[in-house]
């Protein structure tokens, strides 16, 4: 097996354009960390980012024949990055679902920290039953912040993600939450059925 | 209009995560305007450069397991083509490569791929030449048609300029499964077309009437105009409209065509008869051309797919089932009897995914399997 972990970016870019696995993976590990942290910023949500990620990526391998002619490959990557990032948020700029998801993210953002205060006792039951039904991630995301009162950047550190994603979390956690709690919150939707 | 230096602040804050409200509207809609875009281009540029914080493991684990080239049959890529009159879309100097399937930010992420997804703003434009023009959500073009000329931004085409002379030239605007689309037409007339419908009008109104022709379900606001008159054709029945609000739902798998008036006045002409409507009202016209008036039906349920939302107040599962087929592009089978007399109620984001959908209906007691783009519901 090829080692590229000291490669130059030229050995690596000769090295897929040949078709070389490793030389990819090599370069995937070198840059992706940027790709990714950048259309998270950009995105504010991790679904989105990770999406542009891979496909900044996939389009890499798939676009291997042409890349004998590429000089730079940070410069060729990141353009390539820049422009996918930006089509896709103008895109998504758009989309209801997205604008509604940034309007609560930037709600959630300047929410002042500390825990909610929870007066009823049954509701604070429902809520705690809710919350088990969301992903690992969500709930511990959700939990810290709401019932524990940690701020953003604590729950980053504990946690080990970015603040981005703890506020996407708690995002998702709340409308999911709204969901599953009618009545409580706001009534996202209701539920009869005959 | 903002100037470019509140716009460097708002874009620091949306970097920042520190954008209100009010700023956030302002700074999308400055990132719609091309003037803005070098600065925005920028700061991508500078993120990119930053170091960054280290990424989680988990995430460059998932993402390197779909990647790997041993494993990803990835062939849902092309390089775009622009056509010479294709609406203009977000071409960059560099390469600009799409995926077939939209993304959608709400769904959660699954380990499956190809799982149907929401609609989404789409549709087919044909030009009185017979060009064939592909709209998305995107971009923001021109064309001209005769006096009018043609603009896109965010899912609605609009044409500006309605000419009193000319011969008539008829656009076509089709949309597909699991699309919708909106359309301002020359006399400002505003359509919003479902999935699966379309929409045959004049580039401008030249003639001495307004007449349009839809297949599908529409949503028409129509700018009065008292000395042209405006007409809906809908299979062998035509709606005259005189300044008014309404929904027509004439897709061929419903059992009728179902015309709801919201506000204004319209009268059903079908071969046997001419039938009034008043505001709240909803006609029924069959297929054998006879008429029937129905009082008060739920005109909120009726036009609720236009506000985002698919809204059932009693309505039968086939019923409930045909308009998720029509949204999410799917088939649907039943495996045992059809359900007829159970009725569904209940409020659904247009946005959800295919799983919160099912969720909801399992909530209902309404058992479905997914299976590729086929829905089947259990008895």
């Amino acid at each position: 097996m090829e080692c590229f972990i000291n490669s130059s970016d030229q050995e690596l870019l000769a090295g897929i354009a040949a078709g070389n696995e490793d030389a990819y993976r090599r370069v995937f590990e070198r840059y992706w960390e940027r790709v990714y942290a950048a259309a998270l910023v950009l995105s504010k949500s991790p679904e989105i980012a990770e999406d542009i990620t891979q496909d900044v990526f996939a389009m890499l391998w798939e676009k291997r024949t042409t890349l004998p002619s590429v000089t730079n490959l940070q410069g060729y990557l990141f353009i390539a990055a820049r422009n996918l990032i930006f089509s896709r948020l103008r895109k998504l700029h758009s989309q209801a679902s997205y604008l509604e998801y940034q309007a609560q993210y930037f709600r959630e953002s300047a929410r002042m920290e500390g825990p909610e205060e929870i007066y009823s006792r049954d509701l604070l039951q429902q809520l705690q039953q809710a919350i088990l039904k969301l992903p690992p991630q969500q709930q511990k995301a959700f939990r810290l912040s709401r019932l524990e009162g940690l701020d953003h950047a604590e729950i980053a550190a504990l946690m080990g993600i970015s603040r981005v994603t703890v506020k996407s979390y708690i995002v998702q956690a709340l409308a999911a939450l709204r969901k599953w709690l009618p009545g409580y919150l706001v009534t996202f939707f209701f539920l009869v059925c005959s | 209009m903002i100037h470019p230096e509140q716009f460097a602040t708002l874009l620091q804050q949306y970097l920042n995560d520190t954008l209100d409200a009010p700023g956030l509207e302002l700074f999308r809609q400055a990132l719609q305007q091309e003037q803005y875009r070098q600065l925005f281009e920028a700061a991508i540029d500078q993120q990119l450069l930053q170091s960054p914080p280290a990424g989680p493991d988990e995430v460059k684990e998932r993402l390197w397991s779909q990647l790997r080239p041993a494993q990803t049959p990835r062939a849902a890529w092309w390089p775009r083509v622009a056509a010479a009159a294709s609406i203009a879309l977000l071409l960059s100097a560099g390469i600009y490569f799409w995926k077939n399937h939209p993304t959608t930010p709400k769904a959660p992420i699954t380990a499956q791929k190809n799982l149907p997804v929401p609609g989404s703003s789409k549709a087919i434009l044909t030009l009185a030449d017979g060009t064939q023009v592909p709209l998305d959500s995107s971009g923001a073009t021109v064309a001209r048609q005769g006096n009018a000329s043609l603009q896109l931004s965010g899912g609605v085409l609009a044409y500006n300029g309605n000419g009193t002379t000319g011969p008539l030239q008829y656009n076509m605007l089709q949309v597909p499964r699991g699309g919708q689309f909106r359309i301002v037409l020359a006399d400002g007339s505003r359509v919003w077309l479902n999935a699966a419908s379309s929409l045959r009008y004049p580039a401008s109104f030249t003639g001495s009437d307004r007449t349009v022709e839809l297949t599908g379900e529409a949503y028409f606001e129509i700018a009065p105009a008292p000395n042209q008159p405006f007409f809906v054709k809908v299979q062998h029945t035509t709606i005259q409209v005189l300044g008014t609000s309404f929904n027509v739902n004439a897709y061929t798998e419903e059992p009728s065509i179902r015309t709801t008036l919201v506000e204004g006045a319209i009268a059903l002409k079908t071969p046997k008869a001419t039938t009034r409507i008043q505001p709240g009202q909803q006609a029924s016209t069959t297929a054998d051309g006879s008429t029937q008036v129905m009082a008060a039906p739920d005109v909120e349920e009726i036009v609720a797919w236009k506000n985002g939302y698919f809204l059932f107040n009693h309505e039968k599962i086939p019923g409930v089932m045909r308009q998720i087929a029509r949204w999410y592009d799917v088939e649907v089978e039943y495996a045992g009897k059809v359900p007829a007399d159970r009725e569904f109620g209940g409020k659904i984001n247009r946005n959800s995914s295919i799983e919160e959908v099912i969720r909801i209906l399992e909530l209902s007691k309404i058992h479905v399997k997914l299976s590729h783009h086929k829905i089947i519901v259990q008895p």
